[in-house]
């Protein structure tokens, strides 16, 4: 009887120990993850290496791909709540930054704390708390961050010389850029484009922070872009574009590779892929600021969430997760892609690797300066970022004023919180 | 009309007869009866899951507030349809899309009738000539609408840089409220032109000519004939291109997705592309589907006025 007795309460504590631990699953048998994720060219480039990597760490895992090759985070956000509503979710999804709420929202995202807190593999000491911030909702971390993109100015170093501008020394204050589109302006180029257009409130936070303003209040219940400082952004773009200094177009990287662009404010992202595509030298430094301070930059990019249904495959999931964040991955990301990962020890070792590399430089140093890219609460989040977007574009092509166009945003954004 | 089985159309005289007959009789001629309904069950089994269904599921989902992927939807009747017809997007893209529809179909249609005359008249090359203007239909749009996008860009366009050459100014086509639409409006009848072109040739082949020769030995002119014989007996033709080029114009959707993305702020904003932003931006299922519904009435509504045109049809 005691034997029995003994049997039944070891078996009894390796269940209840099996149970309590949500991570570490036997990686024995066979499996296959379902990873939708994006897959334009240039993401392809990072994301195969990232899934032939984990494979051949775990060779007991196939990564099965659903892949989204046009649309944007958008698109791919979709096609996941897609297979949500089926009841057939991803195992893995790669979302935007600006989506997670909308993921999380949808009830269909798992929370990565219980893995995160039990998994000793698992180094968060290891990863930018300010990037790993961005994967945070309802005080839970919903994603993991796998590349991380800020804004930067793109510089055209042929048209610099030609202008007699140093391309060593390019902008640094609003009024600097201002005064080099005006050179480029008098030698019939194109002066400086913002890149307004990106998810359409992107650069505009840029602008704003660096002002010293805010999108909204932290509960995202008070909206406050539409102050004195958003009123200054608004007319410092209709100023450029009025005066012919900024092209009225939403065609940045096109417009910049035609080679008559001085400077142009898109994604660090475009850090390998565009100096490939442009047949001139280009130069990246630090996006110009209202003083010409270093630029607080909202991070872009996106990470991976967690959504399979089925424990043992969450498990497998986990480890795919926590792998993006270990270095193998984090190397791999930064050599073919211009996104940074959140792997602090990593980037240092890139830094002082890549110590002649200025472009690189700038992306790296700039990845202990990012702040949240704000993702607006409730159901109405997209159509928020689409009133900011036509907010901007009313004033780019001067169909109104940047008072009217802010304050008509501002009573619909307050309308679409509520 | 189809002949309907003996058995069942008989009078009193072989009901007798009837019931004498050997039950597999009776079985052969409720087969023959059946028949029919079972050889259209397939098309209707397909048209039922695949058009009436989702037609039926949409206006359903047009009853609730649910945003795609959540696990919640909540029953509100009318509510969608009370916000889309109080929506000044709503108004703003049902204006701009009668006037893509109205302008497009009727250029493409007067084009595409200019074009089919003119292959008719031409010599040689008829072929050559039908290949070439109907191209683009053949083509990928949004493909093409990219192509387009370049042609038309402010900065770095092809059709500014022609203008800049022959010293005028550039024209910011895309991002000019005053532009953007007839931009749309161009791609849309360079795309379809072509496809309303190989119709009326088509209609043009199968009027007698006889009547012309009639009407020449008669004195008439060549306005008077196109006006008197050929434009009439085109009628259906024209009828059929009408119908057709409305639901095309009224589906656009790819055009103004890869040129203007519905912008200049809303410039270009066709219903289509509202619905597609509402469903697949904004996740907001409930909501487009009130879109679509009230799309789907509207097509429906203008498929059945113009064929209340139909009594000014000619069948020759």
């Amino acid at each position: 009887m005691k034997t029995i007795m003994f049997v039944l309460v070891l078996l009894l504590s390796v269940a209840s120990f099996t149970l309590a631990t949500p991570q570490q699953e036997s990686t024995d048998k066979p499996i296959r993850l379902t990873f939708y994720h994006y897959a334009s060219q240039t993401h392809l480039l990072y994301i195969n290496p990232l899934k032939e990597g984990f494979e051949k760490a775990y060779p007991n895992v196939t990564i099965e791909s659903v892949e989204v090759a046009s649309g944007g985070y958008e698109a791919l956000s979709q096609k996941i709540l897609l297979g949500l509503a089926a009841g057939d979710p991803p195992d893995v999804g790669q979302v935007g930054y600006t989506l997670l709420r909308t993921m999380v929202e949808s009830g269909g995202a798992v929370a990565l704390d219980d893995y995160m807190n039990s998994d000793s593999k698992f180094k968060k000491g290891n990863l930018f708390p300010a990037m790993m911030s961005l994967g945070q909702a309802e005080g839970k971390q919903f994603l993991v961050p796998i590349g991380t993109s800020t804004p930067a100015l793109f510089n055209n170093m042929d048209l610099f010389n030609d202008v007699g501008l140093d391309p060593e020394n390019p902008p640094k204050s609003w009024a600097d850029a201002r005064a080099a589109a005006v050179k480029f302006k008098a030698k019939d180029h194109l002066g400086i484009f913002w890149g307004w257009q990106v998810t359409g409130n992107w650069i505009f936070q840029a602008m704003l922070e660096n002002l010293g303003g805010k999108m909204a209040n932290e509960a995202g219940t008070q909206i406050l872009f539409n102050d004195a400082k958003g009123l200054r952004v608004l007319e410092y773009l209709a100023d450029l574009t009025k005066n012919g200094l900024m092209p009225v177009t939403d065609q940045g990287l096109g417009t910049f590779v035609a080679g008559n662009l001085g400077m142009w404010v898109d994604s660090s992202f475009q850090r390998v892929n565009t100096p490939k595509q442009a047949n001139f030298p280009v130069r990246m430094s630090p996006m110009p600021t209202p003083d010409g301070s270093l630029p607080r930059v909202p991070a872009g990019g996106n990470g991976a969430m967690l959504f399979a249904k089925d424990k043992a495959k969450r498990d497998v999931a986990w480890n795919f997760i926590r792998w993006i964040t270990e270095e193998e991955a984090s190397r791999l990301l930064a050599a073919n892609s211009g996104y940074t990962p959140a792997n602090q020890a990593v980037i240092e070792a890139l830094i002082s690797q890549h110590a002649d590399d200025k472009n690189y430089k700038v992306t790296l140093d700039q990845a202990a300066r990012v702040v949240p890219w704000y993702s607006w609460p409730g159901k109405n989040g997209n159509k928020i970022s689409a009133v900011l977007k036509d907010m901007q574009e009313a004033v780019i092509v001067g169909s109104k004023t940047p008072k009217q166009a802010i304050d008509e945003a501002a009573a619909e954004v307050t309308a679409l919180l509520k | 009309m189809r002949q309907q089985p003996k058995s069942l159309l008989c009078s009193n005289n072989c009901m007798t007869n009837l019931s004498s007959r050997p039950a597999r009789l009776s079985r052969r001629a409720g087969l023959r009866y059946l028949s029919p309904y079972l050889l259209l069950f397939p098309a209707f089994l397909f048209l039922g899951l695949f058009v009436f269904w989702p037609v039926a599921y949409s206006i359903y989902l047009s009853t609730m507030d649910w945003k795609l992927g959540y696990a919640s939807r909540e029953f509100v009747l009318l509510d969608n349809f009370v916000d889309l017809l109080t929506s000044d997007d709503f108004w703003n893209a049902a204006k701009n899309t009668g006037i893509y529809t109205v302008l497009m179909s009727s250029l493409s249609i007067g084009i595409g009738l200019i074009l089919s005359l003119a292959i008719i008249g031409a010599r040689r090359f008829h072929s050559f000539w039908q290949a070439l203007f109907f191209l683009p239909v053949a083509a990928t749009m949004a493909a093409m609408a990219v192509v387009w996008r370049f042609i038309f860009d402010s900065h770095i366009g092809v059709l500014n840089a022609f203008l800049l050459r022959i010293g005028m100014n550039s024209v910011a086509w895309l991002t000019q409220n005053t532009t953007a639409m007839g931009a749309v409006i161009v791609v849309g009848i360079w795309s379809n032109a072509g496809y309303a072109m190989v119709f009326f040739i088509a209609g043009l082949s199968n009027i007698p000519k006889t009547l012309y020769e009639a009407a020449a030995i008669d004195g008439a002119s060549s306005p008077r004939q196109f006006f008197s014989i050929t434009w009439p007996l085109l009628s259906p033709t024209t009828l059929f291109i009408m119908i057709i080029m409305t639901v095309r114009a009224l589906a656009s959707f790819d055009i103004v997705k890869v040129l203007t993305d519905g912008g200049p702020v809303g410039a270009t904003q066709v219903l289509s592309h509202l619905l597609y932003e509402e469903a697949f931006k904004f996740f907001d299922t409930g909501y487009a589907s009130g879109i679509a519904v009230v799309f789907f009435i509207l097509v429906l509504a203008l498929a059945l006025l113009q064929m209340r045109v139909e009594k000014w049809v000619h069948y020759q």
